[in-house]
């Protein structure tokens, strides 16, 4: 699908079936190792078991929601730094800036271009400090 | 002499046990029937969903590739994966734009989905046309455009709306053109329902409004100026601004209202102009435009306009004013020392809604050199106004003893309790 291979552990957090499957074939096919979380319990602990370079997800999901979940990785230490992109259907100016006003890295509105979220996908995993 | 029909009490045990037997083997036939349509049909979305999952990797590297959809699907496609791979593409459809959008649309003609959609809109049931018609719409092919005008005449409303849909997803001028004309026919179709499509299909549709304008009746000239507006198109300010010197009343109104809605600053000053026109609902959808433009250029003309003999366009001009920052609040304490009592009390209201008059209330007890003069000036203002009900709520309720007894003293009320 994509000419480059990167590296990077990501996690993919989404209710819906479609777009779970096609962001893991998308961004395995581009080099990323890739876990992936139907609702917002899931991605929470797939999080802490995976320790991700990046988190992929939606706002609207089962248990926990989007914010919920952005607020909780910003206020641990251990994923305090934990680049998130944020990819939801939600439009609201007011959504999108509380998104960034609790941590978010980056908000992609549905429906998304594949080929910009891998480009958004590289340039967040690619300021990462060597080694990491 | 006929004799009685007597049933003996076997003949009532035979009848009795015959009902029973025919009604629960009709019961039993029902439920086997129902068992082995429910198994067919799990049995059905069980295939299509193990299908599904072996077709999914072949199609998302197809939709992110560049190579034709038959190099991913070499056994060919059946009916029934004919199903499971418009499913796919139609939910890649749901979530994803750009390329991917583009590829699944270039395979829906390439495995003849396009022309079979098509070909169905012929079809004697009216739900297949309809059904035609929405995935003709969701294939967006250009292809089709011209069965899809065609369906636009269908006898059944629901094919006739879901062609019109799917025209309006298409987005060339040629399948455009035919809702434009449907703006026409306010029997057929609903305006707002069309004008939504137009609007949906942004830009594209600006074009072939603005070309069709001048052939159009009034009524329809009405939505498409509207579309002009939601759509806020800028190529169309310059027929609105045209249509500001119609000779009919409705249209120059709704060209004010949409160049308002459009926002561009530099139709502030023919705008302006609007706020004299003979009509009031003209004045009043000017004003309200004027109220949407970041601009202060019209700050005198909805100054004036405030003295306007029309309710709706003193509010509108109040409502503009209290947008226009700085420039429109001093406008509007101007107006308080006006002669005119509707402007001056439609300016207090205003200057009470934006917050200015806490403001000012505030200053009561401000050591900043002036501060307290103005405050002072303005709520002798207010007195004058006898807006005495206003000041007597502050005095009463304002969180700063200090404000509260200022305000009492001046209103000659008993000092309030600490």
């Amino acid at each position: 699908m994509t000419g480059t291979k990167a590296g990077g552990k990501i996690v993919v957090a989404d209710d819906d079936p479609i777009v779970l499957k096609f962001l893991a074939a998308l961004l395995k096919d581009a080099g990323y190792e890739v876990t992936t979380a139907e609702d917002g319990e899931k991605a929470l602990s797939r999080i802490r078991e995976a320790q991700p370079d990046l988190v992929i997800m939606d706002l609207v999901m089962p248990y926990h929601d989007g914010f919920e979940i952005t607020r909780s990785l910003r206020n641990s230490p251990a994923t305090r730094q934990l680049p998130i992109i944020i990819l939801s259907m939600k439009d609201r100016e007011s959504d999108v800036l509380r998104c960034f006003e609790l941590g978010a890295d980056d908000y992609i509105r549905k429906p998304f271009n594949a080929l910009e979220l891998l480009a958004r996908v590289k340039k967040i995993l690619d300021r990462r400090p060597a080694g990491a | 002499m006929t004799q009685p029909f007597v049933l003996s009490t076997a003949g009532v045990y035979d009848l009795v046990v015959n009902v029973l037997w025919t009604v629960s083997t009709v019961f039993l036939f029902l439920l086997v029937v129902i068992i082995v349509n429910k198994a067919w049909r799990e049995s059905r979305e069980g295939f299509a969903e193990r299908r599904r999952a072996e077709m999914e990797p072949a199609l998302f590297r197809y939709v992110m590739g560049t190579e034709p959809v038959e190099k991913f699907i070499p056994s060919g496609v059946s009916r029934r994966d004919w199903l499971v791979l418009e499913k796919v593409f139609f939910d890649l459809l749901r979530v994803a734009r750009g390329n991917v959008n583009t590829r699944a649309r270039e395979a829906f003609e390439s495995l003849g989905m396009v022309d079979h959609y098509a070909g169905q809109l012929d079809s004697r049931r009216w739900w297949l046309r309809a059904e035609a018609a929405e995935k003709l719409g969701l294939m967006a092919s250009e292809r089709p455009t011209r069965r899809l005008i065609e369906a636009m005449t269908d006898p059944i409303p629901e094919v006739r709306i879901r062609a019109a849909q799917a025209l309006g997803g298409i987005g060339t001028p040629e399948a455009l053109r035919p809702l434009v004309g449907a703006l026409r026919d306010a029997g057929r179709w609903s305006a707002i329902r069309v004008g939504g499509m137009l609007i949906a299909a942004g830009d594209d549709a600006v074009d072939v409004l603005l070309e069709e304008f001048r052939n159009l009746p009034d009524a329809a000239r009405i939505s498409a100026i509207d579309i002009f507006g939601r759509i806020k198109s800028l190529r169309a300010c310059r027929l609105l601004l045209d249509l500001l010197k119609d000779p009919a009343p409705d249209l120059r109104a709704r060209a004010a209202y949409a160049l308002g809605m459009i926002g561009d600053p530099t139709n502030a000053g023919a705008l302006a102009g609007c706020l004299g026109d003979p009509e009031w609902s003209v004045r009043a959808m000017a004003a309200k435009a004027l109220g949407r433009l970041r601009e202060t250029e019209s700050v005198p003309a909805l100054s004036a306009a405030l003295s306007d003999p029309q309710w709706w366009v003193r509010a509108n001009a109040a409502e503009a004013l209290r947008g226009k920052g700085g420039a429109g609040q001093d406008a509007l304490l101007h107006v308080l020392d006006s002669d005119d009592p509707y402007a001056a009390q439609q300016s207090v209201q205003m200057l009470q809604e934006s917050g200015v008059l806490d403001t000012f209330v505030g200053m009561l007890v401000s050591t900043a050199a002036g501060e307290q003069t103005r405050a002072l000036g303005v709520m002798a203002k207010l007195v004058k106004l006898r807006r005495i009900d206003l000041l007597t709520e502050v005095a009463r309720d304002h969180p700063d003893r200090m404000v509260r007894q200022r305000l009492a003293a001046l209103l000659g009320l008993p000092a309030p309790v600490a």
